[in-house]
């Protein structure tokens, strides 16, 4: 048997020898900079999951790229921003959708839980050992499935996709166009859902990773003499968080230096809402405008910025009353 | 735990060595490390089923016991029928019940009657239709004075539940398995090297082939109505190979496994589609079941012995039940009645063994004549698997009529060429091997080393590429 299980043992050191030199090399030809470039005429991008990824047109923005995703945790903004940053010296501001539903503790689900089947393989090839170690602590099983998964997804884009944008080709980065409605008689039951989602994290606590990956995340902009704004992005008027005062008490308290720039009250009607958390794209029509106009006025940055934003919202609003 | 897991890769070595280091000791000690690490991955899954497994083999040692020691002719019918009920009975209301209860509501329905009925939530156990029949067999063949009754209660269990075979067969008979599990068994290093071979093929074929095909085949079946005719077409093929990698591939595994601690299990594939006609096809399809039924169930039946109404009846019956075994659903029932009439022909014509040796022994390629009869029964085939992928019976023949809509003669939807590439690879390696017990056997041993290394290292380099779904293997739930 020990002749046996020598070969075998020597047999398995070889081929994954030789999957480590193909993943060495299909890594360091994904990881090109030129793979993430954007266009050089956009010095604005917008990071978040889907809330961003809905609200922000950016072929009405002007200089703008929406490179938020759907489902997406500060851990994968984090490393994506990073590889973003790396290949565009160009950009001068970054966005980041900072929304109450970021802080609660189910938005583990956005990184090593439920959603991290379907995210983790396509962000598997930019996120360094140190990421990798900490999802492996938490969900070891499925990292080494989602690592498998993403070999597949290597080896298409080095054979087929080598010259495309790797964020592009695996749609994490981009504005999603939503046609839906919100119908006023499914309101009710949104609300009672939000009740329930709202009444999990009424004990206070919040999920400390995702803040800890925002926190990475405004350190790796102030590294490289990026401006970083936070943003929360417009709600359904009934909208309510329970965790609305340790949201703002972690902004205050953890993100002093970061200007937040909040458009959660910006009017709008419920037909410009998808549903009670994405905009439709009328909605994203409204709020795109809005904000071209903003950065149009160089405010930012200005002390008063929110001050003007709530001008601007409170006059909006008269005219729509 | 599935074959094509982790938990698999780690369980299966600490098992082997083990194992191969009792060899020393008795035999008896093997015998028991066999049973609880097949109890243990029998309880990976459900560890509360395991209690019903332990119930039907407990029912059948002691039945079987009874039935030989019995020189009372009554006394012997009591025990078997005992046996045999609760076996099909137990199958019966865990497999069945929901299915004719429902179908029963809705045949009343029909009729203008209201039936209130009431349906059980019940988990259908895993490997229940595989060990019911291994139980079934042992009985029947203790019944008919072919065998002797197992007296040693730890070696019947290994071979009720043997872990390789346990969940998807291949299903073994007594007179087969018994005999290898009482024998001492010794190491071999050949054998060895030829199971780890087999399930480097089976893992190849479920993981690359299987699973690569299911990705489109699910798609399409499961979204029928946005996809063009010729997509159906696609999906339609790829769901045939899905299931042949799929199933076969788990039998490679589950044979190459159970050669590594020394025991061979029955053959279950047989290189099925290159298949002459559909008679063929069934010789070589899941020989263990196929086997099964013409031995417990089409000879007593009457076989094909008697008039040709007997036999064509006989045929009905067999295919008829072959598919309900695979599953509560009438999509298995036309699936079987399907084949009974592909088959038809051959019965009344007596032409059903006209193909008995494999296609173009000796030879390259096949006659021109065989190459088209291969073809049109792969075609048949494909035809009969619609049914058996959909989800119910009009959903089948939704997808049937919308192959034949007019985007039938369009490119399909998204071809995955990586798949179609593979898959023409895998066949080419099959046809080359179809002389041999399955296609790695003797495949390359005369390469040189290092060329044959590769090789090796190639198909994990592809294993590697396609895994990370664990897929699982599709005749789990029957």
């Amino acid at each position: 048997m020990k002749p046996l299980l020598k070969k075998v043992f020597l047999f398995i050191s070889f081929t994954m020898l030789v999957i480590g030199i193909i993943n060495y090399i299909l890594d360091k030809s994904i990881n090109e900079p030129h793979n993430f470039k954007i266009s050089e005429s956009k010095n604005i991008i917008m990071l978040g999951h889907s809330q961003a990824a809905c609200a922000y047109d950016d072929s009405i923005i002007d200089n703008f790229e929406n490179c938020a995703s759907t489902m997406e945790g500060y851990f994968y903004t984090f490393y994506k921003l990073k590889k973003i940053l790396e290949a565009n010296p160009q950009i001068t501001t970054v966005f980041v959708e900072c929304t109450n539903n970021q802080f609660m503790k189910f938005a583990e689900n956005r990184i090593w839980g439920e959603y991290m089947p379907s995210l983790l393989p396509k962000y598997f090839p930019i996120i360094d050992v140190k990421g990798v170690l900490f999802l492996a602590k938490k969900s070891p099983m499925n990292v080494l499935k989602a690592y498998s998964v993403s070999q597949k997804i290597k080896v298409n884009y080095f054979i087929y996709n080598k010259d495309e944008n790797y964020l592009k080709k695996h749609n994490i980065v981009g504005y999603i166009k939503r046609i839906g409605h919100l119908k006023k008689e499914k309101v009710d039951s949104i609300i009672a859902q939000n009740r329930k989602i709202s009444n999990k994290s009424k004990s206070g606590s919040y999920l400390i990773e995702n803040v800890n990956y925002l926190k990475e995340i405004v350190k790796l902009c102030n590294d490289k003499k990026v401006t970083i704004y936070f943003i929360r992005s417009p709600m359904p008027s009934y909208s309510k968080f329970s965790n609305d005062s340790l949201f703002h008490d972690i902004l205050d308290k953890q993100f002093s230096k970061v200007p937040f720039v909040d458009l959660k009250d910006y009017p709008l009607e419920l037909t410009d809402f998808n549903d009670n958390m994405h905009l439709n794209y009328t909605g994203a029509n409204k709020v795109s405008f809005f904000m071209n106009e903003l950065l149009k006025t160089k405010s930012l940055g200005n002390d008063t910025l929110q001050k003007w934003i709530d001008y601007k919202i409170n006059k909006l609003d008269t005219v729509s009353d | 735990m599935l074959f094509n897991s982790i938990h698999f890769a780690i369980f299966l070595p600490i098992v082997f060595i083990a194992y191969w280091l009792l060899n020393e000791k008795k035999l008896k000690w093997q015998n028991l490390l066999l049973l609880l690490s097949s109890y243990f991955f029998y309880s990976c899954w459900d560890y509360r089923f395991l209690f019903l497994l332990l119930f039907s083999t407990l029912l059948d040692f002691y039945s079987g016991l009874k039935i030989h020691q019995s020189d009372n002719a009554r006394s012997r019918k009591f025990w078997f029928w005992l046996s045999i009920i609760i076996n099909i009975g137990l199958l019966g209301v865990l497999k069945y019940y929901n299915f004719f209860v429902v179908s029963f509501a809705e045949s009343l329905s029909l009729l203008g009657f209201e039936a209130n009925i009431q349906t059980l939530n019940i988990i259908l156990p895993i490997g229940i239709s595989f060990y019911t029949f291994h139980g079934l067999s042992y009985i029947i063949d203790v019944y008919k004075k072919r065998i002797s009754a197992e007296e040693n209660f730890i070696d019947y269990a290994v071979f009720v539940s043997f872990f390789p075979l346990l969940v998807a067969g291949p299903i073994e008979r007594a007179t087969h398995l018994l005999p290898q599990i009482k024998a001492k068994r010794f190491f071999s290093y050949n054998n060895a090297v030829s199971g780890l071979r087999q399930i480097l093929w089976g893992l190849f074929k479920k993981i690359v082939i299987a699973d690569g095909c299911a990705e489109y085949a699910n798609i399409v079946f499961n979204n029928s109505s946005e996809y063009s005719g010729s997509s159906h077409v696609l999906a339609a093929v790829f769901f045939t190979f899905q299931i042949y990698g799929d199933f076969s591939g788990y039998s490679d595994i589950a044979l190459g496994t159970a050669r590594l601690f020394g025991i061979e299990l029955l053959r279950n594939f047989n290189y099925p589609y290159f298949s002459r006609d559909i008679a063929e096809f069934w010789r070589r399809w899941h020989i263990s079941l196929s086997s099964w039924f013409k031995d417990y169930l089409y000879i007593p039946l009457g076989g094909s012995n008697g008039s040709i109404w007997l036999k064509i009846r006989n045929t009905f019956i067999i295919f008829l039940v072959s598919g309900f075994w695979h599953g509560a659903n009438w999509t298995f029932i036309v699936w079987g009645l399907l084949n009974a009439l592909y088959i038809m022909p051959s019965i009344i014509f007596s032409s059903n063994r006209n193909n008995m040796d494999i296609v173009a022994r000796g030879k390259l390629l096949p006659s021109f004549k065989e190459f088209v009869a291969i073809n049109i029964t792969f075609v048949l085939t494909v035809f009969a698997w619609i049914f058996f992928r959909a989800k119910d019976i009009s959903s089948a023949f939704n997808y049937v009529s919308e192959i034949f809509s007019e985007t039938l003669f369009t490119l399909p939807h998204n071809i995955p060429y990586d798949i179609i590439f593979l898959i023409l690879i895998f066949m080419l390696i099959e046809w080359i091997n179809r002389e041999e017990k399955f296609s790695l056997h003797n495949f390359g041993l005369l390469w040189p080393k290092y060329v044959r290394l590769s090789f090796y290292v190639l198909l994990c380099l592809c294993i590697y590429l396609y895994s990370g779904k664990e897929e699982k293997f599709i005749y789990f739930q029957f």
